[in-house]
């Protein structure tokens, strides 16, 4: 038994070396290797997705909803898992807005785990694709921003990106307010891919309510008539503002060209342009109502305040010339501002001087923001007066050597129209269910009086001998102000670029409505008076019954 | 202890009941062999809960069944003496190989292999009885040859009665079991004195073999393996070759032990649960040990084995004749190369071969088979007993 005993003991060495190596390596693997294992466990079982908080709703002042989000759902692949890659996107095709093409371009890479299907379809969509029970294939949650107006308003409202972060107009600007917070989930899937538990790890949230001071109604009017008048003279763009003079409540932006807001991305900057507020422009003659303004409140005229007018009248080394070429006359204040007198609105200015003049410019909101609460509004550019050149009197009380926004000028406008009292203007009522009130105080700028004098002067332009006879609305008293400016251009003015523009309001006596209607570069005609005062007439023929404005 | 009744056999009456005490059993290995039983039960139980829809008790009701009728069988076993196996050598090998054939023939296909017979509520796996039955005869043949002493003639025929049953398996193809019933044939030979200078020939011939089985014999366009067989052979030399095919089981398995680290993951054991782990209540289910008990469950295993082999390779001096020593051999060498096979194979060290875990595994064939095995190890101990009581001697095993 000795030779046994001998290999007996060579076995149990064998078993010893075997059982050891058995223990060493499961001590390497648990012990050594035991952490960077569990994550690699944790790696192919577990994916964190956000799950989107779904963004609060946008509506105008009636309560007509503008933007809400919706459930929807979003279709990944884990491409090695795609058994046939064809077939399945012509299946897939079949139930999903997106093209085989597309879809087999997402599966292509083989090798992949994962890949995105199609983005933020609807949940009877997602239904259909997981009938189809495409291993590899799954769907989830997702939420979606639908624009129930479509282009409605879509440069002040704004968009989203595929994440339902803000992207453009309020949407942006009120991200904090109306987005929700994404929460985020871990799915668990197995080893075939199918998700088999979902594990919330923080909750998404719900944005606010956002309320506009916009009536969708008058929305849809004004960009209708401001696209009509875009078109017909091939502008660059056109935009109107509608407000209620007496609160400055804003009940339309509109801007054109508009854009898909669901395609943020193949729009161009000037598309996404709120240009109620981001654009900015030489007023022009619809700027002499404050030069007027001025004079009167000074006590320096009245309506009835007659003046020696020349062809031209000669301020430093500049020449101002008349639209249209007139003998010399005698006119009044309220003619010179009906017929747009240039050279009247210089000898106004004049007897105001530049220090005075430079006061109420500024008594009027030029210059700084209105406060509406639209993002990246512009300021316009105001000369401080110890930069007015020799000729500097010789423009600006008709509205050229400054730039305003188009919400500038309807705010200001507001002060004229209500008696004389200049409020920021409101765009949004409610925010996170809190009231944001309105500018109830305001600022007296002008005298009852001279607001009322203003008025009626403003009446003449829109009657015959004015710049804007053809305006009409049946039934009401208009009144407002054309402008037609020549745009600026290296150091001075083009011959062929023009704005035209028309501020109006209505009824004349006791205005409820106020428009201002800006068109940029219109081809073929360019005053005021023919390419924007008819837009007005468009936007107030329908809105002043549908707000239940008596003729007055 | 148990009352003394009269056993009759055949031409002779022996009073077995006396001779019969459950003294005379290796408790240790029993405890070994009980506890790896209630651990697998344990584990398939947290297991397998999700296995079948509405049969959370599936897999642990059959194993349990499995394990009762393979103690019956045990016992069975362990109260015949070992030793009259060795006349019916011949039947008992021809049984073997009849049964392997039937397998061949009839067998239930499953993943291109026929391992199986079909019968009423069970799946037999003949190439499982086959190592036992083929471990009794082959013993009683060397003792045989023995008498010739050590020459080349005799160690080549014992050679090819070990690898004649090899070759039938590994023809189903099983080839896991073919190396298994390869090293008991090894090991009975290595016991039974054959010369050293005879292995190394043995040595050579297996590396002529396996170099032309892998590397020759593809090269030259003539499958000995199977595509399947011969990456599963090499994959675990080199696992990151493809995650998705041949190294994925290694690779899952690996994960789901190291990710079960010192103390394990208990129910958040997510390798088993989600099923990246395959055949997790069969091939696999030390991964499942690793992750669910961590290290701690791992080396718990491995000792109950390392008990389990001690005691059967302590039987090898102990036995009453060489028969009973050569038979503890190749049954210590079977569950030993099992256990290291399955067990490396879970932690990436050996390839995948598909051999279970003695006891551990589900499967009613591999369950029955070791401890029937078990069964003859434990009359090997109380033949030994028996023997030394009757010869008066101090009785070494007692202690």
């Amino acid at each position: 038994m000795q030779l046994i005993d001998r290999r007996l003991g060579l076995i149990f060495c064998g078993f010893l070396l075997l059982f050891s190596v058995a223990l060493a390596r499961a001590a390497w693997l648990q012990g050594v290797r035991g952490g960077e294992l569990r994550a690699d466990a944790r790696t192919q079982q577990v994916t964190t997705i956000p799950v989107p908080g779904e963004r609060g709703r946008v509506l105008d002042r009636t309560g007509t909803v503008l933007a809400v989000s919706e459930d929807a759902a979003t279709v990944i692949a884990t491409p090695y898992q795609v058994k046939n890659p064809k077939q399945t996107a012509q299946r897939l095709a079949e139930v999903l807005p997106v093209s085989r093409g597309e879809i087999e371009d997402a599966l292509s890479d083989r090798d992949s785990g994962f890949a995105y299907v199609a983005k933020k379809v609807s949940v009877d969509e997602a239904d259909a694709v997981d009938e189809l029970q495409i291993h590899g294939i799954s769907t989830l949650p997702d939420s979606r921003r639908i624009y129930p107006q479509g282009e409605l308003a879509a440069q002040v409202i704004g968009s989203v990106n595929d994440e339902n972060e803000g992207l453009t107009g309020l949407e942006q600007a009120l991200d904090d307010t109306v987005g929700g917070e994404n929460g985020e989930q871990e799915v668990v899937h197995d080893a075939r891919g199918e998700p088999i538990r979902f594990d919330t790890l923080t909750e998404a949230t719900t944005g606010e309510d956002l309320r506009l001071t916009i009536d969708a109604a008058i929305q849809a009017r004004a960009e209708e008539a401001i696209a009509a008048a875009g078109e017909a003279y091939s502008a660059a763009g056109a935009s109107a503002v509608v407000m209620d003079p007496d609160t400055g409540d804003v009940l339309a932006m509109a801007n054109w060209p508009g854009f898909d807001p669901y395609d943020p991305g193949d729009a161009s900057d000037e598309q996404l342009l709120n240009r109620t507020t981001g654009f900015t422009y030489e007023p022009g003659s619809t700027f002499k109502a404050f030069t007027v303004a001025a004079a009167m409140e000074e006590g320096l005229v009245s309506p009835e305040t007659s003046f020696y007018l020349p062809p031209t009248i000669k301020v430093a080394d500049r020449v101002i010339e008349e639209a249209h070429a007139r003998p010399t006359i005698h006119a009044t204040v309220a003619e010179i501002l009906a017929q747009s007198s240039n050279v009247g609105a210089v000898k106004i200015g004049t007897e105001v001087g530049a220090e005075r003049f430079d006061e109420w410019v500024r008594r009027f909101g030029f210059g700084e923001p209105t406060g509406v609460g639209f993002p990246g509004e512009e300021q316009g550019i105001l000369l401080d007066v110890d930069d007015y050149s020799g000729s500097t009197m010789g423009n600006m009380p008709l509205g050229q050597g400054l730039s305003v926004t188009p919400m500038q000028m309807a705010t200001a406008y507001a002060a004229i129209a209500n008696g004389g009292i200049l409020r920021n203007p409101r765009l949004i009522s409610q925010a996170a269910g809190e009231a944001r009130p309105r500018d109830t105080e305001g600022t007296r700028v002008l005298s009852p009086a001279t607001a009322s004098q203003l008025r009626s002067m403003l009446e003449g332009v829109v009657a015959a001998g004015g710049t804007a006879p053809e305006v009409e609305v049946p039934g009401y008293e208009l009144a407002g102000k054309t402008g037609t400016a020549e745009k600026a251009v290296d150091g001075g003015y083009s011959e062929t670029d023009y704005v035209a523009s028309f501020v109006g309001f209505a009824p004349a006596r006791d205005p409820e409505l106020l428009v201002a209607v800006i068109v940029d570069e219109p081809m073929y005609e360019h005053s005021g008076g023919v390419v924007a005062a008819p837009v007005f007439g468009d936007i107030a023929e329908f809105a002043l019954p549908y707000l239940g404005i008596s003729p007055g | 202890m148990e009352a003394a009744r009269p056993l009759t056999l055949p031409g002779r009456r022996i009073a077995v009941g006396t001779r019969f005490n459950l003294a005379y059993f290796d408790g240790v290995m029993m405890a070994a062999a009980l506890g790896l039983i209630a651990f697998s039960i344990f584990t398939l139980a947290a297991a397998t809960a999700d296995d079948i829809p509405g049969s959370p008790l599936y897999f642990v009701l059959r194993q349990g069944i499995y394990a009762l009728i393979g103690l019956v069988l045990m016992f069975a076993v362990a109260r015949v003496d070992y030793s009259r196996f060795r006349e019916l050598r011949v039947g008992i090998y021809s049984i073997m190989i009849a049964s392997i054939c039937l397998v061949l023939v009839f067998g239930a296909a499953a993943r291109g292999s026929r391992r199986w017979i079909e019968l009423p509520y069970f799946r037999f796996q003949p190439s499982e009885l086959a190592k036992l039955l083929l471990i009794v005869a082959l013993a009683a043949f060397v003792i045989e040859h023995r008498r010739r002493g050590g020459d080349w003639r005799s160690t080549v025929r014992i050679l090819a009665i070990g690898l004649a049953p090899a070759a039938l398996v590994f023809l189903q193809p099983d080839l896991g079991t073919a190396l298994v019933i390869g090293v008991i044939t090894l090991a009975i030979l290595f016991l039974s004195g054959v010369p050293w200078k005879h292995f190394a020939a043995i040595g050579g011939a297996v590396a002529a073999i396996a170099a032309i089985a892998l590397v020759l014999a593809p090269a030259a366009g003539v499958p000995i393996l199977k595509d399947y067989q011969q990456e599963r052979l090499t994959s675990f030399l080199n696992p990151s070759d493809d995650p998705t095919d041949s190294s994925y089981q290694l690779r899952q398995s690996q994960i789901a032990i190291g990710a079960g680290e010192k103390s394990g993951r208990g129910d958040q054991a997510s390798q088993t649960e989600l099923n990246f782990l395959p055949e997790h209540h069969t091939d696999f289910i030390f991964a499942v040990i690793g992750e669910r008990y961590g290290f701690l469950g791992a080396a718990f295993v491995l000792s109950l084995y390392a008990l389990l082999v001690w005691r059967a390779l302590r039987l090898l001096t102990f036995s009453k004749n060489l028969y009973g020593t050569l038979i503890a051999g190749g049954i210590a060498a079977m569950l030993m190369f099992q256990v290291f096979l399955n067990v490396g194979m879970n932690l990436g060290i050996m390839p995948v071969t598909g051999i279970t875990l003695p006891l551990m595994s589900y499967g009613g064939s591999s369950v029955l088979v070791t401890l029937m095995a078990i069964g003859l190890l434990q009359s090997i101990h109380i033949q030994a007993q028996l023997a030394s009581r009757d010869s008066r001697a101090p009785n070494p095993l007692l202690r």
